[in-house]
C-alpha cells in the first residue's frame, strides 16, 4: 500500500554499460543489487531515505511476476492526461466504456473479460457495488490519487487483504501519507474550467497534528453541461445537432488520518462522502431529441487500517469498512402512470479483514488472511425484500524471493451465502481459486520474464439476481482463468542523452465461461444475454522512454498497443460462433509525446481505436467505425519561496473527431480546459 | 408514373414470366388486374414491419415478400427517403393509397405511399403535452385513428393529415381495432389493466369502459363484427406466463368467452377465421392451430407449423396463406439483435417458403386488393 518511487530500474549499481547493449543483448549482470539505500546521503532524514529505497526494490520485486502499470501525479500531468479514463486508456489491455462528457459513466475492462472483474482498491479497500459490480470510475478525480496501478493478476506483494486477490485485474488508487520532513503542513488549491460549462474546483490540506499524527482534508466539486455539439448521420441525412439533458453536478469530501511512527506499526484511517446529481441524456434517438432521465448517487464510506509488525518474522494487518450508497433515479414520461418512474437502490456493506504474514527464512514468507463481508441492498426495482450475502474468504498465500526468482503461489476459498427478507433468495456459492506466478530476473538485469496463472471468478450482482423480469436467481458465478507470460526491459537511467527506457510486453490467454454479458439500454437499465464461453488471446505491449537532449530539453515518449481476439464460442457451428464480442476493438493503442523545458512543457498525445460492433453478432448494421482522438496539453510550474503555482491548459479532441465509444451515445468534439492550481 | 403503372400491367399479365429483374419485380401495388373492368380481389404479398433493436443501434424498416417469386427487399423506407423510419416502428396501418406507421421510440407517425414508400408526411409529437409514443394505427372512414402508451387515441384526417382530435382511454393501450362503428381500445396498464375502452367513432367520444380479463393487449373483429380480445394473462411468481387466451367480448353482458389459449392471434380482414399461436413465457411446448369463428362452436385445428422462436402470425385474407415470422436461436435464445425469417404456409399449413427477414420481424400485413 505504500507508495514510493517509481518501479523503473534505478539501483545505482547498475552502471552505464548497460545502456547500449541492452537494445540487443541481455544486460551485463550487476552486483550488489538493492544495497545501495541511501549510503551516501548525509541528510537528516537518512534513516527514513533507508527504508524509502529498500521499499522502493521490495515493491519493485513485488511488482514483477504479472503485469503491473503504473502512474504518478507527475507523469499524469507529463502526458497530459486530462481525466482518470485518459490515464487508463494510455495503458495496454484496457478497454473503457464512455458514455460521452465529464461525469458520463465510464467502466474499465481488462483484457476482455469484461468491467465486473476489475476491482477497484481505493488506499487499500475494494470500492464494492453490490448492485452492479461495476465501479463507474467518473466518479474518482485524479487529483484524489498520488499513483493509479493496473495489476492483472497477483502481484508478490502477498500480505493483502483476501479481498484482493478477489478480481482478475485490479486497478489500485493511492495516496500516499503526507510528506512532512520540510514543512508542518500544506494547502493546494486548484480550478479547472472548461468548454461546455466545467467548473470543477479542488481543494487539498495537509496538516501535520502532532508526532507521527498527520492528517489530509480535500474537497472536490465539479459542475458541467455538457450540451456539445455532435453530427448525426441519418443516412443521407446528415444534422449537427446538441447533446441535452447532460448536465450535471457532484462532490466529494474526504478525510484522512494517518499514523506513522518510525517503527514498523502504521494506522490509516478515512471518512468519505461522495454525492452527485446526473442527468442520463440517453441513446440519441432519431427525430426524438427529448430525454428526461436523470440519477442521484450518493455514497459515504469509512475504512480503517492498522498494521503492525512482531520481531523481524511476523506481521500483521487489520482493515474494517463500513460503506453505504444510494441511487435514486427518474424519468418523466407521459406514459408512465403519474408521469413520473423513479427507482432507489439502498445497499450497505460492512467488511472485516485480519492478515497474518510471516517470514521464517529472509527468501521465504507466508500470509494468512480472512475477509469477512455482509452486504444488503434495499430497493423497489427487484422483486425480492431486502436481499443479502454474507462473503467470506479465506487466502493462503506462499511466497520466494530470492536472487533472480521470484515465485508466488496462492489459494483463495471463497464462501457465499444469499438470503433475502422476504422472496427468493440467490443460489449460494463457493469456490476455491488457485494462482501461482513466476518471475525470473536473470543477474539482476534488465530483462525480467514472468508467467502465471489465474483462476478466478465473480459473483452474480444483486441486479443479476434479483432485478424485477431480468433477475435469474440461479445463476451462477462467472469463470475467468487466465494464462499469461511476459517480458519487461528496463535500462537504467545514466547519464548519456537516454535517461531511461522501459518495455513490457504480455502475451495472454483467458477463458471466460458461464459469462454474464449486459448490454447497455441507457447507463441504468441493461439487457442482459448469456453469453456462456469467451475464448480471449491478446498481447499487450508498453513503451516508455525519457531522453535527456540537453539540460533544458527533455523529452518523454509513452506508448501502448493492445491487441485482442475476444471470440464468442457458446454455440459451435451457430451463425455468430467466434465473432469478437461486443464492444472490443482488434485494435487499440495510444501514445504521448511530452517536450519539458523550463519554460514551458508540452505534451501531444493520441489514442486510436479499430472497429468494433455493438452486438456480439458480427454484422455491418451494428458496426462502429473505428476512431482516434488526439490532445495538446501545455503546463508550467512556478515557485516563488514557499509558493507553488502551475498553469495549464488543455485541448482536446483537435481534429474535431466524431465518434462514440457506446452505441448512440456520442463522444464531444473539440474541446478545451484551463487549469490554475496553487500550492502553499 | 402512368408508364410504370401500363409496364407492370404488362408484366403480370404475361403471367410471372418475364420478371427476373429488379424493375420488373412487383412492388407493393394495388395488384396486378386493374386493366380489367371486374376487378377481382388480389393479393400481391406482404409487408413485414422489423422492429430493429434500440440499444444496439438497429433502426426499423419494411420488408417486402412478393407472392410471385417470394423475393424479399428490405430497408424500403431508408432506400425511398434517404433517412430512417426511426427507432422501434410498431404497429402499421395500410390504408388507402398509404401506409401509416406508428414509430414509438421516435415519437413519430410516418405517412408514405403504399406504392413506393416515399414519405407523405412525418408528423413528430416531441413537443405535445399529452399524446407521446404512438403504439397503433386503424383506419375508418375518412380517418385514422392513433392509439399513444401516454393513454390517449387521436384521430387524423387523412387528406389534410392534421390531428383532428384526442380521447383519453386507460393506461398503456396497445392494438385496437374497429367493429360496427366503434373502436375498442384494450388499456394493458404495464400488464394489470382490465378494460377496454370503447369509442363511438361518429362523434369520437368514449362511450364505456368494457370489463375484461387482465392484461389486454390486442383487440380484433371478425366479418360478422364480433369483438375479439386477446389476454396476455398473468406472470406467477417464477415468472411463467399464465392465463393467455383470446376472448370473445360480450358486448351487452359481461360473459366474455374463451375461445382458444394464445400469445399471438390474428383474425385476417373480412374473415371468421383466427389463427392463434400458444407459446407461454417459460413454457417449452408451442402450439399452432386455426379457430373458425362461426356456427358457434368455435372448433380448435391444430396446424402443423413450427419455428424457432414465433414473433408473430397473420394470415393472408385473399389467399388464405399463412406468414408465421420468427426470431433465430442464437446462443440457445431467440435473438433480438441479428435478422429473423419468415415462414410462408399454404392455408393447411404445408410450407411453401422460408425468407430471412430484418431484426425483430413482428409484424405482417398484407398487401391485398378488394374485390369491387
Amino acid at each position: 500500500m505504500e507508495n514510493w518511487a517509481d518501479t523503473r530500474c534505478e539501483g545505482k549499481s547498475c552502471k552505464r554499460t548497460c545502456v547500449a547493449a541492452c537494445f540487443i543483448l541481455l544486460c551485463v549482470p550487476q552486483s550488489g543489487f538493492g544495497q545501495t539505500a541511501g549510503t551516501d546521503s548525509l541528510s537528516a532524514g537518512i534513516k527514513q531515505m533507508q527504508t524509502v529505497e529498500v521499499k522502493a526494490d521490495r515493491k519493485e520485486r513485488n511488482d514483477r511476476t504479472v503485469s503491473v502499470q503504473s502512474i504518478t501525479r507527475e507523469q499524469i500531468q507529463e502526458q497530459g492526461i486530462t481525466d482518470l479514463a485518459d490515464a487508463l486508456r494510455r495503458m495496454s489491455g484496457t478497454n473503457i466504456r464512455d458514455y460521452g462528457g465529464a461525469g458520463g459513466m465510464k467502466t474499465l475492462s481488462v483484457r476482455s473479460m469484461g468491467a465486473t472483474h476489475t476491482g477497484v482498491v481505493y488506499d487499500g479497500m475494494a470500492v464494492t457495488d453490490c448492485e452492479s459490480g461495476q465501479i463507474d470510475l467518473s466518479r474518482f478525480s485524479l487529483e484524489q490519487a498520488d499513483r493509479l496501478t493496473l495489476v492483472v493478476g497477483d502481484n508478490a506483494d502477498i500480505f493483502v487483504p483476501a479481498r484482493t486477490l478477489a478480481s482478475a485485474a485490479t486497478l489500485y488508487l493511492s495516496s500516499e501519507a503526507p510528506d512532512f520532513t520540510e514543512r508542518h503542513n500544506r494547502w493546494e488549491a486548484q480550478v479547472t474550467s472548461g468548454a461546455f460549462g466545467y467548473v470543477n474546483p479542488h481543494i487539498k490540506f495537509e496538516q501535520r497534528l502532532r508526532t507521527n499524527w498527520s492528517m489530509r482534508l480535500q474537497a472536490d466539486y465539479l459542475r458541467a453541461d455538457n450540451r456539445y455539439p455532435f453530427t448525426q448521420t441519418n443516412h443521407t441525412l446528415v444534422t449537427r445537432e446538441k447533446r441535452a439533458n447532460n448536465a450535471l453536478k457532484n462532490g466529494t469530501a474526504e478525510l484522512d488520518i494517518y499514523y506513522r511512527p518510525q517503527s514498523a506499526r502504521s494506522f490509516q484511517g478515512k471518512i468519505y462522502y461522495y454525492d452527485s446529481w446526473k442527468q442520463l441524456p440517453g441513446q440519441v434517438i432519431y427525430y426524438n431529441p427529448v430525454n428526461h432521465e436523470s440519477q442521484r448517487f450518493r455514497n459515504a464510506f469509512g475504512q480503517a487500517h492498522f498494521q503492525t509488525r512482531w520481531g523481524s518474522r511476523w506481521a500483521y494487518q487489520a482493515n474494517l469498512k463500513a460503506n453505504y450508497a444510494e441511487t435514486h433515479y427518474r424519468d418523466e414520461g407521459l406514459q408512465y402512470p403519474n408521469h413520473v418512474k423513479e427507482n432507489i437502490y439502498q445497499q450497505q456493506e460492512y467488511y472485516a479483514s485480519m492478515s497474518l504474514f510471516y517470514t521464517p527464512l529472509a527468501f521465504l514468507s507466508f500470509s494468512l488472511s480472512s475477509d469477512y463481508a455482509y452486504t444488503t441492498l434495499s430497493s423497489d426495482a427487484i422483486d425480492t425484500r431486502r436481499p443479502f450475502r454474507h462473503s467470506a474468504l479465506e487466502s493462503v498465500a506462499a511466497k520466494y524471493d530470492q536472487g533472480d526468482i521470484t515465485a508466488t503461489a496462492t489459494l483463495l476459498v471463497s464462501v457465499f451465502r444469499n438470503g433475502a427478507k422476504e422472496g427468493k433468495q440467490a443460489r449460494d456459492a463457493h469456490r476455491l481459486s488457485p494462482s501461482v506466478a513466476l518471475a525470473w530476473r536473470p543477474g539482476q538485469g534488465c530483462f525480467t520474464w514472468r508467467a502465471s496463472y489465474k483462476d478466478i471468478f465473480r459473483m452474480p450482482t444483486f441486479t443479476d439476481n434479483y432485478y424485477t423480469w431480468l433477475g435469474n436467481r440461479d445463476l451462477l458465478p462467472e469463470i475467468a482463468r487466465q494464462f499469461s507470460t511476459g517480458l519487461t526491459l528496463a535500462v537504467p537511467s545514466s547519464r548519456h542523452v537516454l535517461k531511461s527506457l522501459e518495455m513490457q510486453t504480455d502475451l495472454y490467454y483467458n477463458k471466460v465461461t458461464d459469462k454474464i454479458v449486459a448490454m447497455p439500454m441507457n447507463m441504468f437499465y441493461w439487457n442482459m444475454v448469456n453469453v456462456g464461453k469467451v475464448d480471449i488471446m491478446g498481447v499487450d505491449t508498453k513503451v516508455s522512454t525519457g531522453l535527456e537532449a540537453t539540460k533544458w530539453l527533455r523529452l518523454e515518449l509513452n506508448a501502448n498497443y493492445t491487441y485482442q481476439y475476444a471470440v464468442n464460442v457458446t454455440s459451435p457451428g451457430g451463425t455468430y460462433y467466434k465473432d469478437q464480442i461486443a464492444y472490443t476493438p482488434s485494435h487499440s493503442g495510444g501514445g504521448a509525446i511530452a517536450l519539458l523545458t523550463p519554460w514551458l512543457n508540452v505534451s501531444l498525445h493520441g489514442t486510436a481505436v479499430s472497429e468494433r460492433y455493438s452486438t456480439n453478432a458480427n454484422m455491418d448494421l451494428t458496426r462502429l467505425k473505428p476512431y482516434h482522438e488526439i490532445g495538446l496539453a501545455a503546463y508550467r510550474d512556478f515557485h516563488w519561496r514557499k509558493f507553488g503555482c502551475m498553469l495549464r491548459a488543455d485541448l482536446m479532441n483537435l481534429t474535431n473527431e466524431q465518434y462514440e465509444i457506446v452505441r448512440l451515445y456520442p463522444m464531444p468534439g473539440r474541446s478545451w480546459k484551463i487549469t490554475i492550481k496553487f500550492i502553499v | 408514373m402512368k408508364n410504370l403503372k401500363l409496364w407492370l400491367m404488362v408484366c403480370a399479365a404475361v403471367a410471372f414470366t418475364a420478371c427476373d429483374n429488379d424493375d420488373d419485380t412487383p412492388m407493393p401495388n394495388e395488384g396486378g388486374n386493374t386493366q380489367d373492368s371486374t376487378a377481382v380481389a388480389s393479393s400481391t404479398g406482404f409487408l413485414i414491419q422489423n422492429k430493429g433493436n434500440e440499444s444496439t443501434g438497429i433502426d426499423g424498416d419494411f420488408s417486402w415478400v412478393n407472392y410471385d417469386d417470394f423475393t424479399i427487399q428490405s430497408g424500403l423506407f431508408a432506400s425511398a427517403n434517404g433517412r430512417s423510419l426511426g427507432q422501434t416502428p410498431n404497429n402499421v396501418c395500410i390504408y388507402g393509397s398509404k401506409i401509416y406507421t406508428a414509430v414509438s421510440t421516435s415519437n413519430t407517425i410516418e405517412i408514405c405511399s403504399k406504392s413506393n414508400f416515399k414519405s407523405i408526411k412525418q408528423i413528430s409529437f416531441a413537443d405535445n403535452a399529452t399524446l407521446s409514443q404512438p403504439r397503433d394505427v386503424v383506419g375508418y372512414g375518412k380517418y385514422v385513428y392513433v392509439s399513444f402508451y401516454s393513454g390517449y387515441v387521436c384521430k387524423i384526417d387523412t387528406a389534410s393529415f392534421e390531428i383532428t382530435g384526442s380521447v383519453a382511454v386507460g393506461e398503456y393501450p396497445e392494438k385496437m381495432a374497429v367493429a360496427n362503428g366503434k373502436l375498442y381500445v384494450p388499456n394493458s396498464n404495464y400488464g394489470t389493466g382490465t378494460t377496454v375502452s370503447e369509442i363511438d367513432l361518429s362523434d369520437f367520444t368514449k362511450t364505456r369502459d368494457i370489463t375484461v380479463p387482465t392484461n389486454p393487449v390486442q383487440m380484433d373483429a371478425d366479418a360478422q363484427g364480433n369483438v375479439y380480445m386477446l389476454s396476455s394473462g398473468t406472470y406467477d411468481e417464477n415468472w411463467h406466463q399464465q392465463n393467455a387466451a383470446v376472448y370473445r367480448l360480450d358486448l351487452t353482458g359481461n360473459n366474455h368467452k374463451k375461445i382458444a389459449d394464445a400469445t399471438m392471434m390474428d383474425i385476417p380482414d373480412g374473415t371468421n377465421t383466427l389463427y392463434v399461436v400458444n407459446s407461454p413465457y417459460g413454457s417449452t411446448t408451442v402450439s399452432y392451430g386455426t379457430v373458425a369463428l362461426t356456427g358457434g362452436k368455435d372448433d380448435y385445428t391444430s396446424l402443423p407449423l413450427s419455428a424457432d422462436a414465433p414473433a408473430a402470425i397473420a394470415a393472408d385474407p385473399i389467399t388464405g396463406n399463412i406468414v408465421l415470422t420468427s426470431y433465430n436461436l442464437v446462443d440457445g435464445y431467440a435473438s433480438y439483435t441479428t435478422p429473423g425469417y419468415a415462414n410462408i404456409y399454404s392455408p393447411t399449413g404445408n410450407l411453401l417458403r422460408k425468407v430471412e427477414a430484418g431484426i425483430d420481424p413482428s409484424g405482417i400485413y398484407f398487401f391485398t386488393r378488394k374485390a369491387d
